[in-house]
This record gives C-alpha cells, structure tokens and sequence, in this order.
C-alpha cells in the first residue's frame, strides 16, 4: 500500500494532459461554430468566446421514417477529400444501413441489426494510401439517424461509458483499439464543441500480431437526433505532429459533414416532402424495406 | 461581523435605515441601522411569541423607560424604541466593540492597570443601570464592548428573559453560566448584587484569560458557581482581594457598584480620554480598526442623496455618544502614532465612504466576479464576505501606503454576461486584481477579457483547467481540478479500506465537471486493481434512477453518484430505500449544498471528496485564528469555500503590494501581478494548504502535499463533517491496524 500515492498522482497527471490536449486539437478551435451571421456578432470583438451556433438539426426537420432516414444517410455528400489531400473511397464503401455497429460486454464490436430506436445508419470508407513510407490511414464516417434527440443524447452518453466500461476494445478479427481515453463536451458547455455535443476520444489500435500499436482517434458529433461519427486509424511512419495533421484533417472532415447536415435543417422545405407521402408509419416503412 | 439584509427584512424601521444585520436569535433580529443624521445604530426588532405577549410588551414598555433614564457614559444609550407596534423595537447606539471576550481571546489577559480602569468604568455603569431602578442580569465578556475612551456596557435587561436563557437538568436559568451568581444559579430572581458578582467574574476573565468558574456545561458551570471557590490564577494584592469581594457566595457581603467605581477611581476612570491609552497597545489597535472596519462594511456607503449639507468632519459629536465620528478620530490619531504616513489623514477625510484614500493614500479596488448562475449562490456569498475580510484587514494595518476596495460584480452563468463583467472590470483603472470567476462558464468567457487586459484573475472555485489557452498570461485557478477530484475518491477508498466493486454514475446533467471526476472511474480499475461498472446517464432523460437500479443489480458494494444535487438526493434515496450499506460518494461541489436536508436519513453516511476544507475543526492556530476572525466578523464558522477564496485574496494581495512603486505616485502595471504568480518558485502558505500554480496556472497538485489538502467530508447528523485530510485518515488507518 505504501505506492500509492505517487501512482495515483502520476495518473491524475497523465489524465490532466489528455484532457488539455486530446479535447480539442487546435485545427478544430479554428473550424468552430456556425457563422450564422448572428445579430450579435458585433457585440464581442475580443471575445475568444465567438458568438454562434452550434451545428445541429432541429427535430421537426429531421427524417422520422426508416425510409426518409436511409434517404437522408444516403445523400448525405460526403467526398474523401473532405478528410484530407489524398483520400480515396476504399471498398466495401458503404455498409449495410438496416445494421450498426455495437459495443458487447465482452469489449468486442459486432454489428446487429438496427434497434428500434434507431432509423438507419451508414458507414462510408475511405483510406490514405501509403505513400513516402508513411503507412496508410483508414477513415470510417457513420451517419446514424435516432428516433428522436433524446435517443440521440442516449447514444452519446452511450459512447462516452463504451470507453469507460471497456479501454480496450476489439474492432473486428484483427483489430484492438486500446488506451481509450473519452470526453465529450457539449456546446453550452462553451469548451470549443462544434455541434450539439462533441464526443473525442483517443487512443492506439495494433493489428493481432503485429509489435507495434499507432494512434486512434473516434469522434462523434450530436445534431439534434442525429449522430455523426469518424474513426481514424493511424498508419505507422508518422511523427507525431504529421499524426497530429492527419487527426485534424478526419475532424475537419467531419465538420464538412457536419455542416451538410446542419444545412438540411435550413433548408426551406421540410425533409419529408423530399421523400413523397408515402411513407407511413416507421412500422410500415420497417416492412417495405425488407 | 454581519450580513447583507434578507428579502424579508425591512429597510427601514422608524428613523432607521437598515443596512445589514447584525445578528439573529431565537427573539428577533438585530440589525445595523443609520438614523437620517447619519449615526450608526443597533436595531433589535423583537419577534416572534414574545411580540404577541401582553406581559411581555408591557414589561419591554417600562424597561426601555427605564434604560432611557440610565446616565452613563459607560452604557450604551438607548436612541429610541416602540414597544406598542406589531413589532417592538428597540434603537441603541452602535459600538463596533471588539468586547473584552474577543480581545482577550485575540490578545490574551489584560494588565492590571486596564482591568482597574475596565473595573472602574463597569462599575460606574452598573451604578447608574442599578440607580434607575434596573438589574442588568447578563454582565458578561461578551456584554462589555471596548472603545478607545472606555468601554460600553451593551444588552441591559431589556428584551432578553427569553432570549439568553440557558436549558439545564434543573431547568431554565437566565443568564450566562460561568458569569451568573450562585443566587441566579440556584433560580432566585437576579438582584443588583448578582451583577456585581458578574462584574468580579468579568474582571477575572480580563486580568487571567480564564473564566473563574472554568468552562464546560451549563450545569457543571453552576454547580461550580454554587460550591467551588473562583479560580483566579495569579491574581494577588489588591487584585485578588478586590475580585474575591465580588465573587463572595453570599450577596450581602458584596460591595456596591459604587462602592467599586470610588475605590478604582484614578485619574483615567475622571477623565478617560479618545488616546486609547489604558488598552494595551495591540488592543487599542484591534479597537481603533473595529471603528474603521465598521466604516467599510458593505453597504454602509450611504447613497449621496441621503446625505445633504452633512455637518463639517470637525463638528462636535453628541455627548456621551461615542458615535463612529468621534471613535475614527480617534482611530486615526492612533494611526498616526503607529506611524501612519498621512498628515490629518481622518480628520480630513470623507468618513462616509468606503476606504477613504486619505492622507494622499491612492484607493485600489479588488474586482469579485461572482455568479446568479444555478448553484453559485454559496460560493458567490462566500467569496464576497472572504474579499470584504481580506481587504478590511489590509485597510486596517498602519503602515498601508494605499487603500483598498471591493468591488462585486455578479455575472448570471452565461459566458455574455461574464465579458460584460470582465468588461467592466477591466476597464476601471483602479481596477488592480480580481476574484473569480466562480464557475466554468463564465471564467471561459471572461480568462480571454482578463487577458487580454492583462488583468490577474484567480479563480478559487473552478477545476476545469485549460482556460490557459485563450489567456495564458493572468488566469490563474486555486482550486484542485475536477478531475483529481474524482480519482481521490479512489484514494479515500483506499485508506480508509473501503475499496469494493463500485457502481459509477456520471450523470450529464452535471456537465462537465461531473464528467472529468468520471476519471474515478479508471483510477479505481487501474490504480486500485478493483472492479468498476460505470453508466452514462445522457442528459434530460431522467434515467437516472434506472442507472441506480442496473447497478444494484449488478451487485456493486460501493457507489458514486456523480450528478446535480437533485439527481443525487434521488440517487440516496434509491440507496436507502434498497437497503445499500456500501460507501457512497457525492461529487465534490456538492459540498456545502443542501444535499443533507433535502436527502434527510438516506443521505446520512455520504462522503464528498474535496479540497474545500472546514477550517473551524482544524487544531492548527492559523485555521483557530481564522475561523476566530471570521466568526467575529460575521457571527458563524467559515462557509464551504471561503477559506479557499480567502487565500486567493491575500495571495493577490500579497504580490499586488509587491508590485507597487514605492513612494511614487505612479501606477502599478497590471500585468506585474501576474508576472510575480507565475514565476517558478511562486508559493503561498494558505490557511490550510500551499498553493502553487502549475505551467498552465493550475493549481498544481503534482506533488505529495495534495493528501495533506485534500478533505474528506462525511454527512452526519444532517450536515457535513469534516473527517480529516486524506493523509490524516490515511495515518488514522495505519495506526489502527
């Protein structure tokens, strides 16, 4: 018993590090918030604090049909040059949207079939191939349409206790990610958040294997009921500021997506006339889509 | 000393304006008051059952007939009463004191030649309280107030019989034990003899530092009072004899008032004068800086308009009236003669303003940015009252080249609000240093205003600690960050042998704060090598309970909730209500709140882990003379959170004074401040731990010193406990095993 104190101050130590620095990678403090042109802009020159909004999609304006939301996810614009010079698509591309990915109590992550409290959800792939000895980098961005906000919220809070429950994690057959560290921060909590609420979390993944593990990161981004999310998988070769590049770029990436979203919210029709009238219940909409 | 006026009060009784309250009791309230010609005033409005009792007004009714009609100098007259309205009321001058209890308590025993002339003086005022037909029945140290010409005898008799009772096995008495006679003690209605025997008691209690009849409880005191012969130390000679004729068991064999005041009269009992001379020096100083201090009581500063054609500083205070005028004359010649630097410096100064910046003394301001935001209230109060002490202390040492001010701006716990008030602060010249922000929200508006102004802030309530990145120059944070916070929870764990299989709830609804002590979460897996189940709770879901409810299920031993106060009130309810035993655990800024009245006996066991410490059951004499000071100044023990404030201040303060050019008259540069904080070596020795502040201007805990600063606070009995420091039950707990 006689160690620890300095173990526990070394970790309370190591954890004020993550938190000053995974929180908000200086690329994303500048990207941040919505110029929304805001009436009060003018009011605080010297503020750090700029006046906006944050990105976010207003309920009434969000898909409520299984089929407007696999709509929604589908023409959703999200090009590979949005992460960064380079990318490209890398196939399978997209995944299966009746399905998504969830965390089980053994830490490992399989994909089952949507909840009901979910609409649709997407996965799109991309990758930075390798190049110049730098090892190549793997981006998913998932789109996941919630029933509604608080499903939303409960997702996020979700996320947040998959790190804490399981700081490792096993992605699929050859994958782990370990070393989780998480935060997420809302945007009334004024601490750089760019959307609704603002999940980072950090890591390594190491391929089964393999000797070496290299940087992680997953970010996550609330819009009112809908989610938006990106990993990054760092490949080896990299210093530690060109992986810091590379994680600002994914986050940049998602701030695109981020704002594309946010536009449907602004647009002058409701999003469910883009879908005709047919529609129905979520029900009917379930078994149409089989 | 006393509190800003409640919404209930009144502002204005008869010719009084009220300004603060003075005190409170079981009777009624007592509050500070200024009559339209600008005296201070001691308002006691009687409430309650009493106010509706007939006996009771009409003995009130006579006894202030009679009070008017005492003539002394050496008691505190009365200025005006009703005892016919709903409300009875009572007006006497206000005497800033210290009184012979808190100056023996601050200054130890007083010579002899003081006790004599206090004796003499006492005895005039029991004579003429005695030649109006009154007993005072309650003469005691903490009814002898001291002035620089003598002393006030205050609370004569009147409005009491039920207030200053003391509860025994054997019944009521009235009085104070320890200070009553043997006659009242034995429930035999108080005579003017009884007063006498409480004025020898008084005079023992002066010239030995001990109460004659010792201390302890009501009925062992006057059991004591009854049987026992008055410990009188070394008391000898005239002394001795003088004290013991009084303390005689028998009121016959007492002498008389005046008896007393002839055979103690001198020449200083003839003709005190305003010198302060028969006090010891550094009592004389403690009275003339209670006179000033009351100036700059908060919310004394009367508005201009109440104030027309006010009469020249130089005019003749009313007789027998030691009002504020004459004593702070008299403070100030004893300034000079401590080696003030101003010329006529009070004489000359405007008396009714706050610090008067007289004698060419420059008057800096301290900035308090408090909050209206939810859940700020407390440590807003308790960052105000631990600014206004601070700065009373610094306005009262002889040697200040310059005075200061308070200044409290309250933002409303959005961040536009704090820039309008980092804003305002900034922009005022005088303007030298600030407290605060209190909360998150607001210090991440507002670090970027100071910085940019190059003003020093430090933030005695706030653990978030990246607000160096927009204002890396003049933030600085004294507090312990959240997410210590959380992971020492794991740590009490650990010492006190606590350590199960935990159940963690981060409820958003707590925000961020609560979310950085989820670092609990890994502390306790990683660092204690023990089993942890955490749950989110999202926010506005109201699943809360539902977390509680998986965890129990999930067989945890132990439990933190980490979430509003409402949420975690429910949380121990949930508990309590399934028969959980375990350790539980608040998040730490819940100390302080209404967590142990609203959660009732559910809450009775909770632990919060903070570095807010309870400096009025810590044995050390800094943390004694503190919470000695601050009671004296405002009737109670230090609030949570004030201690830590209070540091902040004089740290401020400290390094403020470094910075300002001697002699000069120019400016000190702002920005000097926090040049001096930031330096490597920078410490500063607090009431309870050291600060220093880390390369990002935290409050740096990278060391082992932080067990020692670390509190643990147990509800019991419905209200926190302070159960020691982490180091403290840590060698507890190895001394036990």
């Amino acid at each position: 018993m006689a160690g620890w104190r300095p173990a526990l101050a070394a970790a309370a130590g190591a954890l004020l590090l993550a938190g000053c620095t995974s929180g908000s990678p200086d690329g994303e403090a500048e990207g941040k918030g919505k110029p929304k042109g805001s009436p009060d802009a003018s009011a605080s020159p010297s503020s750090a604090t700029a006046v906006s909004e944050p990105y976010t999609l207003a309920e009434e304006r969000a898909p409520r049909t299984r089929a407007e939301a696999l709509a929604f996810v589908r023409e959703l614009d999200v090009r590979p040059d949005y992460f960064g010079v380079g990318y490209r698509k890398r196939e399978p591309f997209e995944s299966d949207p009746s399905e998504w990915a969830v965390l089980q109590d053994d830490c490992q992550w399989r994909r089952e079939p949507l909840p009901k409290t979910v609409l649709a959800s997407l996965t799109r792939a991309f990758e930075l191939p390798e190049k110049g000895g730098k090892g190549p980098v793997y981006v998913s961005l998932t789109v996941t349409v919630h029933q509604d906000t608080m499903a939303a919220r409960r997702d996020m809070a979700g996320a947040l206790e998959s790190a804490l429950s399981c700081p490792q994690q096993r992605l699929n057959a050859t994958d782990v990610v370990r070393g989780l560290y998480s935060r997420v921060d809302a945007f009334t909590d004024e601490r750089n958040a760019i959307s609704e609420d603002d999940l980072a979390e950090s890591g390594e993944w190491i391929v089964d294997g393999e000797s070496r593990a290299h940087p992680f990161d997953w970010y996550k981004f609330r819009l009112g009921p809908v989610t938006v999310a990106a990993t990054a998988r760092h490949g080896a070769g990299r210093t530690e500021e060109e992986d810091s590049t590379v994680t600002v770029d994914m986050v940049e990436g998602l701030g695109f997506v981020a704002a594309g979203i946010d536009r449907r919210g602004d647009a002058t029709e409701p999003a469910e006339t883009s879908t005709g009238t047919s529609a129905g219940t979520p029900g009917e909409t379930e078994g149409a889509e089989r | 000393m006393s509190e800003t006026l409640q919404p209930s009060d009144p502002s204005r009784i008869a010719g009084f304006r009220l300004l603060r309250r003075l005190g409170a009791g079981g009777m009624g309230v007592v509050y500070l008051g200024r009559t339209d010609a600008g005296a201070l005033a001691a308002v006691k409005v009687i409430r309650g059952e009493s106010a509706g009792d007939d006996d009771f007004r009409a003995r009130f009714a006579r006894e202030v007939e009679l009070a008017r009609r005492v003539d002394s100098p050496w008691v505190v007259s009365v200025l005006d009463a009703d005892a016919e309205t709903r409300e009875p009321w009572l007006a006497t001058v206000f005497v800033p004191g210290p009184s012979v209890a808190e100056a023996v308590a601050a200054h130890g025993p007083l010579p002899w030649r003081a006790v004599r002339v206090l004796g003499g003086l006492l005895a005039g005022a029991l004579d003429a309280v005695h030649t109006a037909g009154l007993v005072h029945r309650d003469v005691k140290p903490g009814n002898v107030l001291l002035a620089l010409d003598g002393p006030r005898l205050i609370d004569f008799g009147i409005a009491r019989a039920a207030d200053d009772t003391a509860l025994t096995a054997s019944g009521v008495v009235v009085g104070t034990p320890g200070f009553l006679a043997p006659e009242q003690a034995r429930g035999r209605p108080a005579t003017s003899a009884s007063d006498l025997f409480a004025l020898g008691c008084v005079l023992a209690y002066a010239a030995t530092g001990i109460p004659p009849f010792g201390t302890g409880t009501p009925d062992a005191l006057l059991y004591r009072t009854v049987h026992d012969e008055p410990e009188l130390g070394d008391l000898e000679g005239e002394s001795r004899t003088l004290v013991e004729r009084c303390l005689a068991k028998d009121p016959d064999a007492r002498p008389t008032a005046d008896e007393i005041r002839r055979l103690l009269a001198t020449d200083a009992t003839a003709a005190p004068d305003t010198s302060g001379d028969w006090l010891p020096g550094p009592v004389a100083r403690m009275v003339a800086a209670r006179a000033a201090e009351s100036l700059a009581l908060p919310g004394i500063e009367p508005t201009v308009v109440d104030e027309p054609a006010e009469q020249a500083p130089q005019d003749t205070p009313p007789a027998r009236r030691p009002g504020r005028r004459r004593l702070l004359l008299a403070g100030g010649a004893l300034l000079l003669a401590g080696g003030g630097t101003g010329t006529a410096v009070w004489a000359a100064a405007d008396d009714d303003k706050e610090p008067s910046g007289g004698g060419g003394r420059p008057v800096y301001v301290l900035g308090v940015h408090t909050s209206t935001g939810t859940g700020n209230a407390a440590v807003s109060r308790a960052c105000e009252r631990a600014a206004r002490f601070a700065v009373a202390e610094h306005n009262l040492s002889p040697r200040r080249s310059y005075d200061l001010k308070v200044e409290v701006l309250a933002d409303r716990g959005d961040v536009n609000s704090a820039l309008e008030v980092a804003r305002s602060f900034t922009a005022d010249r005088k303007v030298v240093a600030v407290l605060g922000p209190v909360a998150e929200i607001p210090m991440r508006g507002a670090a970027a205003v100071y910085g940019e102004a190059g003003l020093t802030h430090v933030s005695s309530s706030t653990g978030q600690q990246d607000y160096f990145v927009t204002s890396p120059k003049t933030s600085f944070q004294s507090a312990a960050p959240h997410l210590a916070l959380g992971t020492w929870i794991a740590v009490h764990a650990l010492v006190t042998g606590q350590v199960a299989r935990i159940g963690v709830v981060i409820d958003r609804d707590g925000g961020p704060t609560v979310q950085d002590q989820g670092a609990l979460v890994s502390a306790w897996r990683d660092q204690l090598g023990a089993e942890v189940v955490p749950r989110v709770v999202a926010e506005r879901t109201d699943d809360g309970p539902e977390a509680v409810r998986e965890l129990l299920a999930a067989g945890v031993g132990a439990f933190a909730y980490l979430g509003p106060l409402d949420a975690t009130v429910r949380a121990a309810r949930d508990l309590a209500t399934a028969g959980f035993t375990g350790p539980r655990w608040m998040q730490h800024q819940l100390y302080g709140s209404d967590f142990p009245r609203r959660a009732g006996a559910a809450g009775e066991g909770w632990y919060a882990v903070t570095s807010a410490v309870d400096p009025s059951v810590l044995a050390t004499r800094r943390a004694r003379d503190f919470t000695a000071a601050w009671r004296k100044r405002y009737g109670g023990t230090p609030e949570p959170y004030a201690t830590e404030a209070y540091d902040s201040v004089r740290m401020l303060l400290a390094e403020f004074a470094r910075t300002v050019p001697a002699g000069a008259r120019r400016r000190p540069v702002r920005a000097d401040l926090a040049a001096r904080l930031a330096t490597a070596k920078y410490t500063y020795d607090g009431i309870a731990r050291t600060y220093t502040f880390g390369e990002l201007h935290q409050y740096d805990n990278s060391g082992d010193g932080w067990t020692d600063d670390t509190f643990v606070h147990e509800v019991r009995g419905g209200r926190f406990r302070q159960l020691g420091s982490l180091a403290e039950l840590d060698r507890a707990a190895k001394a036990d095993s």
